[in-house]
């Protein structure tokens, strides 16, 4: 594989709130994307997982306090790479939807209720790749099909309002998919959804990837979900990236304490024959972020905090094995038990 | 008192349906939010009720709790319907059946300290006695879920999500319930957190013997906490039985399909395929409701409404097909 | 920003009220006391601060006793007029149904007509009067709470913190006063505010058209009404009343704006 097309270096968004301390919502995380990899971004609320999307697209309200730093470098075809964070708007305005696209959890939203289908594709098609009307209209058409919408020459006349939850966003996916882009950033595209729905649209994701080769970066909290879309894993906690590995190294053997129990929280079906045992759960909850603790800020829900080591300092993302890193001082004397 | 052996809820037929007017004087086709559904939940026992949206699950859950009408059927709460009971029946299943929901954060009245919140029910049941003997009941009930005494005097937007829902759930045990219909209680709550809170209610159950009915639309959730599973479809109930039965072989196709969709951690990514692409749209009038969807349809499947058959163990599925062996995700796994 | 509009409303309002409060009673003049000797006297002119009228009343004292009454007449009237107000817009936005629909068609009916004219053929039937007036504002302003009132009522019924206070029993008077009311007090408060500043300039309109406080007793509107005949000569009789109206009126309006920020926390945020 050649490089990756996005390389994510101390991204930190911080922001600032009337009379209150600031909030560091993402303290310096750094990740790659590779071309045509799916890039799970996994965590709890006020993990920073959202946020990071929002900064790398350019989307967090200007102005108002919010400062991010750090640097986005996107690599389109044959091109230098650009940094996304020093982005003047309008170019960023210019790649988005084009190079990078994005989904959201709730499609309703992001719809235009008073536009039809077609309308929105057509007019993504029109100001991104310099389609005629008509031509844009033919196309709209032929993404609907390939999002597996039945009759898409009906739906394009269709409004928003009157297509389902699962079909809205099929539709979404045939607009962010309509300019081919080269990455595709989904925040919870599932999570307002039925399960069998779930799976449907997970499997159009993957089918969609293999066929037109993009990159995914795939925003979720449903560990189950990532076993099935993602290539690799980004565990998110407090702000911070805490670990990072391919999704069956993460999931099998996780090294940060926190991914070790959040991945076992999650009921599977195991679980049920186990009739009547408690879930493991992990103590305490996620830190306020405008009080983080001192050094790891994951220690005092930790069941290996030793005091002295794990509250002193913040410890470095540091690599583990190959492509797999995590955040914590004391992954090699848990590891070996 | 009602026979102690006889089911805490008996629900039977229960019939939900909204007329649907078009225009100012069109007569439009009704709704059918509930088909006649019928089940029972003994005492102490978990019953989970398992569906998509729109399937009528929190429908259900609210017709049982008396806080929404129905068209037709019969809920039975130790053996009185609300419906016919007296005043001073009344008060006592208000008392007796409780009910937890969905948002954490809509659930709570905003105005309230916590305090004020969990003397609510003490105050609407004439049950508050000296200052010092309603704090202890207080204590008591944060202790239960969980939560310190100190967070007495704090407000609902000084909490996290999993902390309101132990609040929610405070609250409903202050007036010593015997049955508690939670309503998609730990859907909107964060992974870590929903298992704590899915620990708690399992506690309650075996520290208290309180009877629950856990609506969600989780899978493995529902299986883990519940004994019995009722898998609801467009208003009817689909498959009922016992929990590992129903997780090793599903006997409604339906069931197959949300077991084989809800993602787990240890499944691949190949389960994904098992899912039949087909169309989310079928008003379907007559037949079975599940048909387009179905893998197993059969013409006879178009005709009537499959009844419910009752199979060994009380297990009971409301499909024509009698001679599908449908392999669940604990298929090979469970003994017997 | 919105805080501090807030605050100037305050201060005006309040400065104004201590103002017709106390200072009548420190002033050597009686608002009624003629002094045919001393009329027309412009402002600044010895003792008469605010000089005197047509016939020689102390302008100071008459627009500080006509304001007194004005916010009396504004305070009563919003009182009466939140009190039907949430009473009927509590129990319509509660039960819904067929009542609901009368009421709110009948309200908002009403609504459409210009206000004035309504109040003024209102009081045509009536005694002069502060108290007529009292409760002819008050038939007007009810309907603005009531619908208020109504909408917070019927968007509130449905969340789950009251469906959960009526699973466990809860009466609907409970439901009503202890989990509605306290979440729809700072709209009530908003538009009562206003309503206040509402019922003085409508007092001020009456009066003026010579139906509201009858002469001698000081009114601004009537004072107005006065003044008219000396526009010319000696404008101050009109500026001073229509000045002492606007500070009323356009300091409850800030006070009601600032609040409607505040009460909103999603305007709050966004200002």
């Amino acid at each position: 594989m050649s490089g990756p097309i996005l390389s994510v270096r101390k991204l930190a968004v911080t922001f600032a709130q009337g009379g209150g301390p600031d909030i560091p919502a993402v303290e310096g995380a750094s990740f790659d994307v590779g071309a045509g990899e799916t890039v799970a971004i996994v965590g709890e609320s006020s993990s920073g997982k959202s946020v990071t999307a929002m900064a790398l697209l350019g989307l967090l309200p200007a102005g108002a306090g919010t400062v991010v730093s750090g640097q986005a470098l996107f690599r389109r075809d044959g091109e230098n790479a650009v940094d996304l964070l020093a982005l003047p708007d309008r170019a960023m305005r210019a790649i988005r939807g084009r190079d990078i696209s994005m989904v959201f959890q709730d499609p309703m939203t992001s719809l235009n209720p008073v536009l039809t289908i077609g309308e929105q594709i057509a007019e993504v098609l029109m100001t991104h790749d310099g389609l005629t009307r008509r031509q844009a209209q033919a196309m709209a058409i032929e993404m609907l099909a390939r999002v597996g919408l039945r009759d898409p020459g009906q739906i394009v006349a269709h409004y928003p309002g009157q297509l389902s939850g699962g079909m809205r966003q099929r539709v979404m996916i045939a607009i962010a998919l309509a300019c081919r882009p080269r990455l595709l950033i989904a925040d919870e595209p599932t999570t307002a959804l039925d399960v069998t729905v779930q799976a449907q649209i997970l499997a159009l994701l993957r089918g969609l990837q293999a066929e037109m080769g993009m990159a995914i970066i795939f925003i979720t909290h449903n560990i189950g979900v990532v076993a099935q879309v993602a290539d690799r894993i980004v565990v998110m906690y407090s702000g911070q990236v805490v670990e990072n590995a391919p999704v069956r190294d993460a999931l099998d053997s996780p090294l940060m304490p926190y991914s070790r129990v959040l991945f076992r929280t999650v009921p599977t079906y195991d679980a049920v024959l186990a009739r009547r045992q408690r879930l493991p759960t992990i103590p305490g909850h996620v830190p306020d972020p405008r009080h983080r603790p001192q050094g790891c800020t994951f220690h005092p829900r930790c069941a290996h905090f030793r005091p002295g080591v794990c509250d002193g300092f913040r410890p470095s993302l540091e690599s583990a094995r190959s492509g797999h890193e995590v955040r914590c001082v004391r992954w090699e004397e848990i590891a070996r038990g | 008192m009602a026979d102690p052996t006889a089911p805490l809820l008996d629900v039977r037929n229960l019939t939900k349906i909204y007329p649907r007017r078009k225009g100012l004087f069109g007569k439009g086709e009704a709704f059918v939010a509930l088909d006649g559904i019928s089940f029972t939940v003994g005492r102490g026992e978990v019953l989970g009720i398992v569906g998509e949206s729109g399937s009528g699950k929190s429908t259900a859950g609210r017709i049982a709790m008396d806080i929404l009408t129905r068209s037709f059927g019969q809920v039975l709460f130790d053996g009185v319907d609300p419906l016919t009971m007296d005043r001073v029946q009344r008060r006592g299943f208000r008392r007796r059946a409780q009910m937890i929901f969905q948002d954490p954060y809509a659930s709570l009245n905003p105005r309230m300290t916590v305090e004020q919140l969990l003397r609510t029910p003490l105050a609407l049941h004439g049950l508050t006695g000296t200052p010092a003997e309603d704090r202890r009941k207080l204590v008591a009930a944060l202790d239960l879920v969980g939560l310190p005494a100190t967070l007495l005097n704090r407000y609902p937007h000084e909490f996290s999500g999993g902390q309101r829902q132990r609040i929610n759930i405070a609250r409903a045990l202050m007036l010593d319930p015997a049955l508690v219909v939670a309503d998609e209680a730990v859907s909107a709550l964060d992974v870590s957190v929903q298992a704590q809170v899915v620990n708690l209610f399992m506690d309650l159950r075996e520290q208290l013997g309180i009877a629950i009915v856990f609506i969600a639309h989780d899978l493995p959730v529902v299986g883990i906490i519940s004994d019995r599973i009722a898998v609801m479809y467009r208003g009817r109930i689909v498959e009922l039985g016992e929990t590992v039965a129903m997780f090793t072989r599903p006997r409604h196709p339906y069931t197959a399909m949300l077991l084989n969709a809800a993602p787990a951690p240890d499944s691949s990514a190949a389960s994904l395929l098992a899912v039949q692409p087909v169309a989310e749209d079928a008003g379907m009038a007559g037949g079975c409701a599940f048909r387009p969807r179905c893998t197993f349809a059969m013409p006879a499947c178009a005709v009537e409404k499959p009844p419910v058959r009752t199979l060994q163990g009380g297990h009971m599925t409301a499909c024509l097909r009698d001679d599908l062996v449908i392999d669940g995700p604990l298929a090979g796994q469970s003994c017997c | 920003m919105k805080i501090r509009t807030a605050s100037t409303g305050m201060v005006m309002v309040v400065v104004l009220a201590f103002a017709c409060v106390v200072l009548p009673l420190l002033l050597p003049f009686d608002p009624l006391e003629i002094d045919l000797h001393h009329r027309f006297l412009p402002p600044l002119s010895g003792s008469h601060v605010l000089g005197t009228d047509e016939i020689g009343r102390d302008t100071l004292v008459r627009l500080l006793v006509g304001a007194r009454t004005s916010l009396l007449i504004g305070l009563s009237a919003m009182a009466l007029s939140t009190l039907t107000g949430c009473l009927t817009g509590g129990l319509t936005g509660f039960y819904g149904g067929w009542t609901r629909r009368v009421l709110m068609r009948i309200v908002d009916s009403v609504l459409c007509f210009p206000t004035i004219f309504l109040l003024l053929t209102l009081a045509s039937f009536g005694q002069p009067g502060a108290l007529t007036i009292v409760g002819i504002v008050s038939l007007v302003a009810w309907m603005e709470v009531s619908r208020v009132v109504d909408g917070q009522v019927r968007a509130l019924r449905g969340r789950e913190f009251v469906v959960a206070v009526e699973a466990m029993g809860a009466s609907a008077a409970h439901m009503l006063l202890r989990e509605l009311l306290p979440n729809i007090t700072g709209a009530i408060i908003v538009v009562s505010t206003l309503n206040v500043a509402r019922a003085i300039l409508m007092e001020a309109y009456v009066s003026y058209l010579g139906n509201g406080i009858q002469p001698p007793q000081p009114s601004l509107g009537a004072m107005l009404n006065d003044a008219q005949e000396y526009l010319r000569p000696d404008p101050w009789l009109a500026i001073l009343p229509g000045l002492v109206i606007a500070v009323a009126v356009i300091g409850l309006n800030f006070i009601g704006d600032g609040l409607r920020v505040a009460v909103d926390p999603r305007q709050g945020r966004r200002a």
